[in-house]
């Protein structure tokens, strides 16, 4: 039996500590964790099938990203002497055993084999352990980033970029629909850039395959694997998922690529369902970033509710990029002529301000019709008031200069608010008392943003040209 | 080089399994730096806490607090590192995440203002879920230690008990799921000892039924999963394997010096 200390408290009859409430001894319990390690042994390498995980120079395992239940690693193909990107993804407890399981991830391994696209991450082999405990498969190793990556270090991208990167994943996704494959996780940090701009889509289809069963997420459950963000609202378990959920997946990813947030941010699966299928889309967030009107009626469409009002297929999605990129190209085109255009009405407004100079009546007329098109300039583009800013530029100089004695105070704030808005055109700058007191280019000088100092250049070297 | 084939190895499927649990320490961290990811980092993190409820609640409890309001601090505190993604802050390289986790709740505690204010907020944050049971369970534990002198040794003894008891949880279910739950009752004082000293294989083989060459095989697996049960639990609150033993030898020296 076991022996009773002086207090009454008994203790463990191999190691005579004080065993716990529950009648167990803790030190033993501990100390069984610490067996056959009192020998320093060189790490062991990690296995899997043909794959061996590559380690540091400290004995860690070479990790190239982890999920919620999956770790991807850096692993030589002992075969074939290849680097490989091998994912391993622990099958949930409940799915073990599952021949059904089993044969769903079997299914889709061998559609995502055979996808070979140039925009997709190639899979070379995949495998479950004996145990049923883990599933692997090996990819394509790509150098490169992630889009999530690169958003974060260098931003949001412009409209541009952003359209070339969708058209790429739009490819890879009408191959995939060849394949009747879909991805179920189309998101940033599934999408590869590399050095080339080439993009690469990973993952396809098999993480879920094997972590979402039941061919939908079980919110109520927990067993929502990988990042909801992104997701569409059906595989919160509202329907089936098809090829439009990834259409939806893709939205959201376009929308993350051009403003570096998701349009539906949460802190719990619930608030992120909740927002997807009851708050509208924040499209302010894409007009502060100038995305094209065709663009954010396009992201619109994708990020429907409603799964029959995206686009039906990704052939469908391609379709409406490529009208989208010919209208953005019509519109870099225009610009061409509105530069033209421009210049034609800056050297008229000049023309007016020099023969005003000498008549303050004129004069005044010319600043409160500025003053006019000034209050209006918030709802026009920035450039196409550059005519009349410019314009003011020039005036206000001679006002200060005490050339004009006629103005308004009115019309002078109105050119104050516009001379701002020419040399802060997004705001940038949080006060904007000092432009009040401008008295002399220097002080602007050194107020503005590098791109309104060029943009200043500019225009004087333009001014001293044509006088 | 020793290598452990996945395909081959059976006896380190217990260990290959647990290189990836769901609610990794350095998960927390990774995810808790993500913008993207926020949702990833909480959900880990909720459950992390989870297993570690019972030692937080006692160190509150060692500074005077009733029981409710311990219970309410211990629940706040969880609210206020969730809500204020402290975790983002943790250093992956030095924190281990008892000293994290420790290291916050005296902040926590400290702040008088901060904790206020999170109690008066308290109903609007994201509480983990209390049972009845673990919190009786919580202040039995406690009641049991409370002479200890030293609130950090308390804290870290209430932190072994979490420890060994997620990693038996654990592994009973997995024998349980093997249909092996008996076998596991019948075997369980070889692991964790007791007040009787444990009968000799014979005798048991002779109980069981089985032949003791079978028994000692049975006792000998069981040790060796047990094993790795609780370094897969560490593994969740450490940076590395090495600190897996680190902090095992860490907490054997605080029982040790009881």
């Amino acid at each position: 039996m076991g022996t009773p200390l002086a207090s009454g408290v008994r203790v463990c009859s191999m190691c005579g500590k004080p065993l716990n409430t529950k009648g167990d001894c803790l030190a033993c319990l501990l100390r069984t964790g610490l067996e056959e390690t009192g020998v320093e042994t060189k790490p062991a390498v990690l296995a899997f099938g043909d794959f061996e995980i590559e380690q540091h120079a400290d004995g860690s395992c070479w990790e190239l990203g982890r999920g919620a239940i999956s770790v991807t690693y850096l692993a030589a193909d002992k075969v074939l002497r290849r680097r490989v990107a091998l994912k391993v993804i622990e099958v949930p407890a409940a799915a073990r055993g599952s021949q059904a399981v089993r044969e769903r991830f079997l299914r889709e391994a061998r559609a995502a084999a055979a996808l070979r696209h140039p925009n997709v991450a190639a899979v070379f082999q995949f495998g479950t352990s004996p145990d049923a405990t883990h599933c692997f498969y090996a990819m394509e190793l790509v150098e490169g980033e992630t889009l999530a990556a690169r958003v974060r270090r260098d931003g949001p991208l412009n409209a541009k970029e952003t359209l070339k990167i969708a058209i790429q994943i739009t490819r890879a996704l009408m191959a995939a629909a060849a394949h009747d494959l879909i991805h179920r996780d189309l998101k940033p940090s599934n999408i590869m850039l590399t050095g080339e701009s080439e993009v690469k889509v990973i993952d396809f289809g098999l993480a879920k395959a094997i972590t979402d069963a039941g061919g939908e997420m079980d919110l109520t459950h927990g067993e929502f694997v990988g990042t909801p963000t992104f997701a569409s609202p059906e595989q919160f378990g509202g329907g089936p998922v098809d090829a439009r959920s990834d259409i939806y997946a893709l939205g959201g990813t376009l929308w993350f690529a051009l403003t570096g947030l998701a349009p539906h941010p949460g802190k719990t699966l619930e608030e992120i369902r909740d927002r997807k299928t009851r708050d509208g889309l924040p499209v302010a967030q894409l007009i502060a970033r100038n995305v094209p009107e065709p663009l954010v009626k396009l992201l619109r469409s994708t990020l429907a509710i409603d799964p029959a009002k995206r686009p039906a297929s990704a052939r469908e999605l391609m379709e409406a990029l490529q009208s989208c990129c010919r209208n953005l190209t019509r519109r870099i085109g225009a610009s061409s002529e509105e530069t033209a255009l421009r210049n034609e009405a800056f050297a008229r407004a000049l023309t007016d301000a020099k023969a005003c100079a000498s008549d303050p009546e004129s004069l005044r007329a010319l600043f409160d019709s500025a003053a006019r098109k000034a209050s209006a300039i918030s709802k026009k583009p920035f450039k196409q008031n550059w005519a009349y800013l410019q314009t003011m530029l020039r005036l206000i100089r001679a006002y200060h200069r005490g050339e004009y004695h006629q103005v308004s105070d009115d019309a002078l704030l109105w050119i104050i608010a516009a001379l701002n808005y020419l040399v802060d055109p997004f705001d940038l700058i949080p006060d904007k008392t000092p432009f009040l007191g401008l008295v002399d280019d220097a002080h602007v000088v050194e107020l503005v943003t590098d791109k309104t100092r060029r943009t200043l250049d500019a225009f004087m070297a333009w001014e001293t040209a044509t006088q | 080089m020793k290598t452990v084939n996945a395909n081959t190895r059976a006896e380190n499927r217990q260990g290959r399994s647990d290189l990836f649990p769901s609610t990794h320490w350095s998960v927390v961290i990774a995810a808790g730096r993500s913008q993207a990811e926020p949702e990833l980092a909480g959900a880990a993190l909720a459950k992390l806490c989870q297993v570690y409820w019972a030692p937080l609640y006692g160190f509150v409890r060692s500074r005077g607090h009733t029981v409710h309001d311990a219970q309410d601090l211990t629940q706040s505190f969880f609210a206020y590192v969730l809500e204020h993604k402290v975790y983002a802050r943790a250093d992956r390289q030095k924190g281990r995440f008892r000293s994290f986790l420790l290291a916050s709740l005296k902040n926590f505690l400290a702040d008088a203002a901060d904790r206020e204010r999170t109690l008066k907020r308290g109903g609007a944050q994201i509480l983990l879920p209390l049972h009845e049971e673990q919190a009786q369970e919580a202040e039995s534990l406690f009641q049991t230690h409370s002479g200890m002198s030293n609130e950090d040794r308390l804290f870290d003894r209430s932190w072994a008990e979490a420890l060994v008891a997620a990693a038996l949880e654990r592994l009973w279910a997995d024998y349980k799921r093997e249909g092996k739950e008996q076998l596991f009752k019948e075997l369980r004082m070889f692991v964790a000892g007791g007040a009787d000293p444990p009968p000799t294989y014979a005798k048991l083989a002779d109980r069981l039924r089985i032949a003791e060459s079978t028994l000692r095989s049975h006792v000998t697996r069981l040790r060796a999963r047990y094993r790795e049960a609780l370094r897969a639990e560490v593994r969740r609150t450490v940076d590395s394997e090495r600190q897996v033993d680190q902090e095992l030898r860490e907490l054997l020296h605080v029982l040790t010096e009881m």
